[in-house]
């Protein structure tokens, strides 16, 4: 009778299922959300501030230009007029981007012949284009698919914290590896001027260069192409394609409690006014794109002016909302500076050329959503900027701001525990950020 | 004379048998009727069924099985039984493996053809295993099917099927610590070309 009893049940469990495992349910809910940020700060990020412009362009005129581009010249005034100037309304920034997908995986790269799928987990292959208006240069069209994926509220997302970027589940433990492949990065405005900086189109100067985005042509400039390449450099692997760390620290944990990837690349007040005017040549064009903080822009430079590559900044972490905590400081900084922690192994330096774990602006006082742990917790600041007086591939000369926080002020150790907030005294934020 | 407390039982299940029984005699006559089992395979493009939630993660695929039928005494009844494996796959990471496992009467449908068409219906039991999450299990399934066969022969029948499973997960109690989670059931069509055996000529 028992073992009677014992078929049946087992039979039973076999009909009725043997656990509360859910196999077709898990496929459709996600326990992750991917959230993609343009910003710093992974909560709170400034508005837009004005935008910095390159050391060469100076009210005088542009420094070593050939032909001379004068104090009065056309490109000096578009850019540094006080009231009507590119460099004070950045609002009028336009981003263009085209993302194909984001990746994660474990190790240090995909050797050569290896099939993608078993080195990647691609978890997010929907294609994103987000867009600051659906307007094109061909008269009568518009970009249709950006529209359609209303590209113009998810970049407005993508500046202010976050749009969600739809992706499956992924296998839980550890990941170090994190891409991000950028099809475009088209910004705009970038106009083209002739070689001693008057306007090429003195009604329309911002309708003078066209770049392919959405299968449309768009009045801007394609970044991602100068992007691609570090100064002196023809990598074969583009560096934003993908935008890639293969150093990051992601845990997933098993099981459903939600819990939120966070991609960040550092795009919002990370853009400089650039002027490329190639030796030789009879042009000059202005454009905006990342700040050249890491290595000095070569804007004559033939080959290396168009190599801007290591200036975009990427990072990733993963938390779960309902076990996290905060940290508190007693007052905020500056306005321009940034509060930012690192996991308590990682120490940040000056000059500083990672994005910290989770940051904040500086007006702001408290950090959010971080996991249970001990940090190291920064004041962030802009002392520095890559002058055009440093060696060429390099940034040793080092004076001024550039709008990039490449100071550091360490303010201790803290632990942070679930659904409590730790206080930080910004007074022990010491010495190189007063 | 005390009369047996059996007796009215015993009527009602002699008549039952006998009910059972005079038609399995007139066939037996008519027909000579006899065992005829059967034993075949199939493979072909398994898929979710177009416009459910899972068509928004999973991709068709191709899938194979076994199924096992035999007469009962009826002339347009039969018994199937069967189990077959699938895996789909996806765009991106999420795969699913499922092996349904169902018992079946089919309908032999009185049209007089070379070509035997069978209308099934059943249920059974079904198992599934995810990737990334790795959950696993068996889940109650509804199973109808369709079938359209000839005879190749004395042994072999030739044929096309098609399975529609009904996989229901809704009865199982969503995770407590995600309140957004919703519980979805599966409903899967698989399409064979199928070849059977008749193991008893």
């Amino acid at each position: 009778m028992v073992k009677l009893r014992n078929i049946l049940s087992f039979g039973a469990l076999a009909v009725l299922g043997c656990t509360n495992e859910l196999p077709l349910s898990d496929l459709l809910n996600n326990t992750m959300t991917l959230k993609l940020l343009g910003t710093y700060e992974s909560n709170d990020p400034y508005g837009w501030l004005n935008l910095p412009v390159d050391d060469v362009i100076t009210t005088s005129g542009v420094a070593s230009s050939d032909p001379a581009i004068g104090g009065g010249s056309d490109l000096v005034n578009y850019v540094l007029n006080a009231s009507t100037g590119l460099s004070v309304r950045p609002n009028d920034l336009k981003f263009y981007i085209d993302i194909a997908e984001i990746r994660i995986a474990r190790g240090q790269g995909k050797a050569p012949g290896q099939p993608i799928p078993e080195y990647w987990s691609q978890f997010a292959i929907s294609r994103q284009l987000l867009c600051s208006d659906y307007a094109t240069a061909e008269p009568g069209r518009i970009l249709q698919n950006c529209a359609d994926q209303n590209g113009s509220s998810k970049l407005h997302e993508f500046f202010n914290g976050g749009f969600t970027y739809p992706a499956v589940d992924i296998e839980h433990g550890n990941y170090n590896h994190l891409g991000i492949y950028f099809r475009r990065f088209v910004t705009a405005p970038a106009v083209g001027f002739l070689g001693n900086g008057t306007f090429i189109n003195a009604t329309a100067p911002e309708r003078t260069m066209v770049a392919t985005f959405d299968n449309r042509s768009v009045y801007g400039m394609d970044v991602a192409s100068l992007l691609q390449n570090n100064y002196g450099e023809a990598a074969a692997e583009p560096r934003m394609f993908p935008l890639q760390r293969k150093d990051l620290k992601l845990f997933v944990e098993a099981g459903h409690e939600p819990y939120v990837l966070e991609v960040r690349v550092f795009v919002k007040n990370n853009m400089m006014v650039h002027i490329l005017q190639p030796a030789g040549g009879n042009a000059a064009v202005t454009y905006v794109a990342p700040i050249d903080w890491n290595t000095n822009h070569a804007y004559r430079d033939l080959f290396n002016g168009e190599r801007q590559g290591g200036s975009l900044l990427m990072t990733a972490r993963t938390y779960q909302p309902a076990k996290s905590g905060a940290i508190q400081f007693s007052a905020p900084a500056t306005a321009g500076e940034y509060f930012g922690v690192t996991e308590a192994a990682t120490m940040l330096t000056t000059p500083n050329m990672v994005l910290p774990l989770a940051a904040t602006r500086g007006t702001n006082t408290r950090i959010t959503n971080l996991p249970p742990g001990n940090y190291n917790v920064y004041r962030l600041c802009d002392k520095t900027r890559c002058s055009n007086a440093s060696t060429p591939g390099g940034c040793d000369q080092a004076a001024g701001q550039d709008g990039y926080p490449e100071t550091v002020a360490f303010c201790g150790q803290y632990t942070v525990s679930s659904g409590t907030t730790t206080n930080v005294p910004l007074a022990l934020c010491s010495s190189a950020c007063p | 004379m005390r009369q047996s407390r059996f007796g009215p039982k015993v009527a009602v299940a002699f008549s039952l048998a006998l009910c059972w029984v005079l038609p399995i005699a007139a066939q037996v006559e008519t027909e000579e009727w006899r065992f005829r089992p059967q034993l075949g395979l199939w493979f072909g493009p398994v898929t979710p069924v177009p416009g459910t939630h899972l068509t928004r993660i999973l991709e068709t695929s191709l899938g194979g099985g076994l199924f096992f039928r035999m007469n009962i005494p009826s002339n347009n009844l039969r018994f199937e039984t069967g189990a077959s494996y699938s895996y789909y796959t996806s765009p991106t990471i999420a795969r699913l493996h499922s092996i349904p496992v169902y018992g079946a009467l089919s309908y032999i449908l009185p049209i007089h053809l070379p070509l035997t068409f069978q209308a099934k219906g059943g249920f059974g039991s079904n198992f599934l295993r995810n990737y990334p999450e790795g959950s696993r299990n068996w889940l109650p399934l509804g199973y109808l099917g369709f079938e359209a066969s000839f005879p190749a022969g004395k042994v072999v029948n030739i044929g096309l099927r098609i399975d529609y499973y009904f996989v229901y997960e809704q009865h199982l109690r969503p995770p407590p610590n995600n309140p957004n989670y919703r519980l979805y059931n599966g409903h899967f069509l698989n399409f064979g070309l199928m070849v059977n055996f008749n193991l008893n000529r």
